[in-house]
This record gives C-alpha cells, structure tokens and sequence, in this order.
C-alpha cells in the first residue's frame, strides 16, 4: 500500500506534475536528513545533502524502475551525497571509526532512570547513537527506525550482508549496555 | 591398598550425575530467545521514538523551489547535444585529415589492385570522391582542426568526470 501510493505520486511526476513531488519529500525528509547527519555529522552539511539528494531523486527519477522500494533507491541517493560529502571535507572515514572506537567507554555512568525526562530521554538515545562509529549508527538507523531489511541496506551501502550482520550485531550490544537504563522502563512500556 | 582401589571403582560406578528434563536446554534457549526479543523490541521502539531527526522548517519549499529550477533547466535543453557537436566535430576533422593524407596515395596506389578490388576501389571512389577548396586541403587546416577536435573531445569528458565526481 505504502510502495502503491509512492509510485501514484513517482507517476504523476513523470507526467509533468512537480507538485506531486512534495509528497515524497514530506514522507522521506526526516529519514533522508537523519541518514545524512550520521555520517557528515553536521546539520548545515546534513540538510544540504539531504537537499541534493532529493534535487538528484528528482532529475533521475525516470531511472527508477520501481525494482526496489522508492525510500531504498533515495537513501542509496542520500548515502552517496554523505560520503562524498565527507570525502570533499578530507574526513576520513577509517580516522573517525578508529577515533570513536578509542574514545568510546563502554563503562560510562549511567543517569538515574528518575531524572530523565521525556526530552533528555531523546538526548541520551541520540548522544549513544552518535557514540556509535557513524557506519554502525547509519546501519541502525536503517534497520530499526526504517525498519529496512538486510536485503535493502545492503543494496544502499554497498556492504555485505555477513558484515552488516556483524556490525549491527556490535553496535546492538553497544547501544543495550549504553542505553540499558532506559531500555528497562521501554521493555515495561511495550509489555 | 587393593581393597581402597575396589572401594572406589564401586563408588564410581554407583553414583550416576543427575539429570535435568529432557527440554531444559530448549527451555533455556526459550527464555533467552524471548528475552532477546523483547530487548531488541524496546531498543527498536525506543530508536524511533527519540533517535529520527528533522531538517528545518522550510525544507520542503526550498527543495521544491530547486526542483522548480531544475525543471525549468530541463526545457532549455538544445536539440543538438554538447556530446553530439563533439562527434560532428570529430568526424569532420577525420574527413580532413583522411582527405590530407590519403587522397594522392591512393590514387597512385590503385595500380597494384587486381581487377575485383580495382572495380571496387573505382566505385567507391566515385561515390566519395569529392573536390574541396584549395583552403580546406592544405595541411595546417586539416591539423588545426584535428587539434581543436583534440581539444573539445578532453573538454567533454573533463567536464563529465566532474560531474560524477560530484554525483
């Protein structure tokens, strides 16, 4: 239903009507933009990239021939713009991973459960995520909050399944030990 | 001694290491399965409720204000291509050189053709043969022009490198 109603407006664009193309951007925005600040790490950067990403989608959308989910085929856009972006800054990636590996204290202390309130909450998830090396945190990005498959993110990363099994499978456990305290309250929310 | 010896064999072979159910590893291996999946249920639910972002406000004015752009781009597109001018010229600048350098020769050459080839050679001179002007057959022309083919052909794929450099 959702792919359905995708390709209703991906049509109505091919057939001159641009308006319709606001609805993809309204849809996908926050998850384009979220994907392309966990790499470039910057809101400026970010915005900037989710904005090329979506000019790009625009200009090639006759290219897309409805193989994959429109979202997968855009975030694969928005991936791209990322590491291109980060590469014209001269940031390797390899430094940053390595740096946030020797930086990252599994042992932090965690906050009391009682002084976190709804807006901290959303503080700490997103300051664990971060914590993350930035391919870790895109893949659970992806996998959690665009509950996409392996499948899919393989095709937008270019990664193999086997090592995105790996490394979603560390920064899992990175982010249940990081987030332990808040998960406890989740599991009795969801129960 | 003997006697110690015999005591322990029986003793071994008496006791017996206690068994659970046959389902305990199963039940175990439930618990942590349900266990996991909860974990990974809270985790996934507490990701998207605090971890997806927002670009700013105008967002979807500004990219659409491109997108407004980048269609009106689209219509002033010329017919004949920039990639399409590079091959004219290119192919032009061959006809020169060709005609520069093989015209005379092939003439003279003919002679060692036997009869087939010689008919051959004579009807496909005849359909291409061509006269051009004195300016055009002199050989500064015809290099001028292969240069500039040269030229415009590294331009095109210059500018098309960085172009998906940028993609």
């Amino acid at each position: 239903m959702d792919n359905n109603s995708d390709q209703i407006y991906i049509d109505k664009v091919l057939q001159g009507d641009t308006n319709a193309f606001a609805y993809l951007i309204n849809k996908y925005k926050d998850m384009a933009y979220t994907i392309a600040i966990k790499i470039v790490k910057s809101h400026e950067d970010a915005e900037e990239v989710a904005q090329d990403s979506f000019l790009k989608a625009y200009e090639k959308l006759d290219s897309f021939k409805g193989n994959s989910k429109f979202s997968t085929w855009l975030y694969t856009i928005v991936y791209r713009n990322s590491i291109t972006k980060i590469r014209k800054k001269k940031v390797a990636t390899s430094d940053i991973d390595d740096y946030v590996m020797d930086n990252y204290s599994e042992g932090s202390e965690f906050p009391q459960i009682e002084a976190i309130k709804n807006g901290e909450q959303q503080k700490y998830v997103r300051e664990a995520i971060d914590r993350l090396p930035e391919k870790d945190a895109l893949l659970i990005t992806l996998f959690y909050m665009d509950e996409s498959s392996i499948e899919e993110i393989e095709k937008i990363t270019n990664l193999t399944q086997s090592n995105i099994k790996v490394k979603l499978f560390r920064a899992r456990k990175k982010l249940n030990t990081e987030l332990s305290f808040l998960l406890k309250e989740e599991v009795k929310t969801i129960l | 001694m003997k006697e110690d010896k015999k005591i322990d064999k029986l003793i071994r072979e008496s006791l017996k290491m206690e068994q659970p159910s046959v389902d305990f590893t199963n039940k175990i291996m439930n618990q942590i399965e349900v266990a996991d999946a909860k974990q990974e249920k809270a985790l996934g639910s507490l990701l998207k409720k605090n971890a997806l972002e927002s670009p700013s406000l105008n967002f979807t004015e500004r990219v659409m204000a491109e997108v407004e752009k980048a269609s009106l781009k689209v219509a002033d597109v010329p017919i004949i291509s920039k990639k399409a001018w590079v091959f004219i010229s290119i192919f032009v600048g061959s006809i020169f050189v060709f005609a520069l350098l093989t015209g005379e020769k092939d003439r003279s050459s003919s002679n060692a053709l036997d009869g087939v080839m010689e008919k051959f050679d004579q009807i496909l001179t005849n359909s291409f043969t061509f006269d051009l002007p004195a300016i055009l057959t002199s050989p500064l022309f015809g290099l001028s022009m292969f240069a500039l083919s040269s030229l415009l052909f590294l331009d095109y794929f210059m500018k098309n490198r960085k172009l998906s450099v940028n993609i």
